[in-house]
């Protein structure tokens, strides 16, 4: 082969890279849109207030949601995961939509995708505070994984003091 | 068979490209292959010491570096295997393809299998996959520099880039 019929055919593959390279972002600027559209459309009904069976239990429930697909969930897991240890009274659960971080011991870890669409946080990671009857007391994004040990403190002594007022959401 | 040079010496460039960025931040990669530190910056002195002969390989037709070239397609077609298994957990945060930060998808891992298959062709027929010297080698390393422009934007136009924070 020739060089000049080399560069041709590379010029070919070149103008199909380029193709996908378009259509990829083509769809991308699909999805934003529609996601702007959505953010701009009247909010949906927040997860706090609601009552769901999935998350009673004995005790409040501090649960720390993840997404398979957030590299930042994988740098709050850990800390999360240790403040267990220091409020006994209070149940530490992970929950996330696929299978992707190992259980420890302290903290249940709970795959369930219907279970996150239910809640429909717009975060992720989020820190969702739940009372004995699985009422969600309020949701939070979680900030940084040095200062989730006094999101969390402050979650649990200001919405479980106040029970009827509205969540950090 | 010099039209297997061009697209192997652009996946190449990508290796010392990436080699090189991962030495510069080897933590970007150590959280995306969920690996430790020390595996980050051994993977990123692999990627050069694979790169860098597989470039010189393909310019100057040196039969002793073809090890360079069956070396690349491993490297690659692992990568390949890595992000499709990430892939299929439902895992699509950052790749670690480049520092533009892409999620796993199609592109990234279509991107890899076939620089895998074009280097594993040009490793079978090789020094012919060698690109030829004089005036037409000009062109078709220029070819092959806009070729690794492109694959290295394409994870990103195609699949998206990894938002920490975000959820997909």
């Amino acid at each position: 082969m020739s060089v000049l019929a080399a560069a041709v055919v590379l010029a070919w593959v070149c103008l199909v890279v380029l193709t996908l390279a378009m259509a990829g972002m083509l769809r991308q600027l699909r999805e934003l849109q529609y996601d702007v559209a959505r953010l701009s459309s009247p909010q949906p009904r927040g997860a706090t207030g609601r009552t769901l069976a999935e998350l009673a239990g004995t005790g409040p429930l501090m649960l720390l949601v993840l997404d398979p697909g957030c590299s930042f969930c994988d740098v709050v897991r850990e800390p999360f995961t240790q403040l267990a240890r220091s409020h006994p009274g209070t149940r530490f659960e992970v929950l996330a939509a696929a299978e992707r971080w190992p259980s420890v011991p302290e903290v249940r870890s709970r795959v369930d995708q219907d279970l996150v669409a239910e809640l429909d946080l717009p975060w992720a990671p989020a820190l969702l505070l739940a009372d004995d009857a699985g009422t969600v007391r309020a949701t939070q994004p979680v900030h940084s994984p040095q200062r989730i040990g006094e999101q969390v403190g402050g979650l649990l002594s200001s919405e479980l003091s106040a029970p009827n007022q509205g969540g950090g959401r | 068979m010099i039209v297997l040079g061009v697209p192997v010496l652009a996946g190449a460039m990508l290796l010392v490209v990436a080699g090189l960025e991962h030495i510069r931040d080897p933590r970007s990669l150590s959280r995306a292959a969920n690996t430790g530190m020390a595996m980050a910056r051994v993977i990123a002195v692999v990627e050069l010491l694979i790169g860098v002969p597989s470039v010189v390989a393909v310019l100057m037709g040196t039969t002793q570096l073809r090890w360079a070239l069956a070396a690349q397609t491993l490297i690659y077609l692992a990568f390949a295997a890595h992000l499709w298994w990430r892939k299929r957990r439902g895992d699509t945060s950052d790749c670690g393809c480049n520092r533009m930060g892409t999620q796993v998808g199609p592109g990234s891992i279509a991107r890899a299998g076939l620089i895998a298959v074009t280097t594993v062709a040009a490793t079978l027929v090789y020094p012919a996959a060698t690109l030829p010297g004089g005036a037409g080698a000009v062109l078709l390393v220029v070819a092959a520099v806009v070729l690794a422009v492109l694959l290295y934007t394409l994870p990103a136009a195609v699949d998206g880039r990894a938002m920490p924070g975000s959820t997909s």
